[in-house]
């Protein structure tokens, strides 16, 4: 395996860790997720061909490991615990209390959303992939992906919004 | 006649991936009609923008250590490390980690240890490894976490400790002994079962090796299935299966010195592990 492979693999790590944050509500379980992926990825590297993005590529193993997961434990997690991560990030206290609040009500909200709308999110509001590369991830057409996204962001929405009061922060 | 406006549109047009020429067009529409203006809010406040920046803590806080060496030394990435992984989710608590566990579970709880029992544990447990060839040593790509990670810090060889799979606590951790390896590190070997709750049945159970590195991380060894089968008449677990052979194995390649001592053990756990001078 080249040592180019898993220098590159390195560097997408911190994005990696987000996606798996954003999917899994929190970071500790975001990175067994990503312990997971990574694993996954190293065992199939040959599939890994010249000309193929890491990003696309290491998405989509870690969605599907993350829905597998899902369909075996059957399980919806509800506990969504703040990251200590958070507040070493995060300087200014009364924006640690409102970025608590903020994250907590996302994560509740994601929570409540399908699989797959939840995947659209992550990819795509919190990675900042476009659609067209959303689209080859999750393997639907790019008129899909803006569908399921307007319901997803709709049901967002709303559910931040009725959750807590808190979540006006999302507001901007 | 205007184009109907869809959420579709709104939802492309707050994440950028409209033309420049529909983003202009639909700018002018959103500026003369409120009500679509209220519609579109709905989708930039869910945006790129609003949503990224709640999660980019993660994205900035450095990488753990463990990933990094996965990648970067991932020498085997096998079954094993499969089978070790689904285990440890069962494991993995959400909840940091409690200071009052170490207390909880102290020494004054470890006087009812039997040191016959661990002997008799330890000389059960070699016996297998014996006549077996050396196995490969090195990590398997996972560090220990969540309970099992407070387990191996804080919990004295012997000593059966519950863990929180989901709340059942239906998964027991004992740790059989505890030895310097011939690198400087201090390892301990344990067992891990799941308890059923019929009065005889075959339950899956492991035992492993996990090596405390220097910068604090658990790194598992050595980690195998046996099987467990449990004693109606005096619910005495015993390690049956060849399978653990291996772990042996790898036991008796690590391992330099004697395994320690209970008072040695307790010496290490209170000095969070540090070796005296």
């Amino acid at each position: 395996m080249s040592s180019e492979f898993r220098a590159e693999l390195v560097r997408f790590l911190p994005r990696l860790r987000r996606f798996a944050h954003g999917l899994t509500g929190n970071l500790e379980t975001g990175d067994d997720l990503v312990q997971d992926s990574c694993l996954r990825a190293l065992s199939r590297v040959d599939q890994f061909r010249s000309g193929m993005r890491l990003d696309s590529w290491m998405f989509k193993i870690t969605k599907n490991i993350w829905i597998d997961r899902l369909r075996s434990e059957q399980v919806r997690g509800t506990v969504v615990p703040i990251d200590e991560s958070l507040a070493a990030g995060s300087s200014d206290g009364q924006k640690l209390v409102d970025e608590r609040l903020t994250l907590q009500a996302v994560n509740s909200a994601l929570d409540q959303l399908s699989p797959d709308l939840r995947v659209l999110i992550c990819l795509v509001s919190i990675d900042g992939l476009s659609y067209r590369d959303t689209a080859d991830v999750v393997g639907v057409p790019i008129g899909t992906v803006m569908s399921r996204l307007a319901r997803a962001r709709r049901q967002l929405h709303d559910l931040v919004n009725q959750g807590a009061g808190q979540a006006h922060v999302v507001e901007s | 006649m205007e184009q109907k406006v869809t959420d579709e549109i709104l939802v492309a047009y707050a994440d950028g991936e409209l033309t420049p020429e529909e983003h202009a067009a639909l700018e002018t529409r959103l500026a003369a009609d409120p009500v679509l203006a209220e519609r579109a809010r709905v989708f930039l406040n869910t945006g790129r923008t609003a949503l990224s920046d709640l999660y980019d803590d993660g994205l900035n806080a450095p990488v753990p250590k463990h990933l990094r060496a996965l990648v970067l030394d991932n020498a085997q990435a096998t079954g094993v490390a499969n089978s070790v992984r689904q285990w440890w989710r069962r494991f993995r608590t959400d909840r940091p980690f409690e200071a009052g566990m170490a207390t909880a579970f102290g020494w004054k709880h470890a006087t009812a240890l039997s040191l016959g029992l661990v002997i008799g544990g330890i000389a059960g447990w070699t016996g297998y490894g014996l006549n077996q060839t050396s196995h490969p040593i090195g990590s398997i790509g996972v560090v220990a976490h969540g309970d099992v990670l407070t387990a191996l810090e804080t919990q004295p060889a012997g000593h059966s400790l519950p863990l929180d799979n989901s709340g059942r606590r239906d998964t027991t951790f004992k740790v059989l002994l505890t030895f310097h390896s011939r690198t400087g590190e201090i390892c301990r070997q344990y067992h891990l079962a799941r308890q059923k709750q019929a009065q005889t049945r075959s339950t899956p159970s492991f035992v492993g090796v996990a090596c405390r590195q220097s910068g604090g991380d658990w790194r598992i060894m050595a980690h195998v299935p046996v099987s467990q089968r449990t004693s109606a008449a005096d619910k005495v677990t015993t390690a049956s299966h060849p399978k653990n052979q291996s772990v042996e194995a790898v036991v008796d390649d690590l391992i330099t010195g004697d395994v320690l001592t209970l008072e040695q053990e307790a010496g290490l756990i209170n000095r969070h592990w540090k070796v005296a001078q």
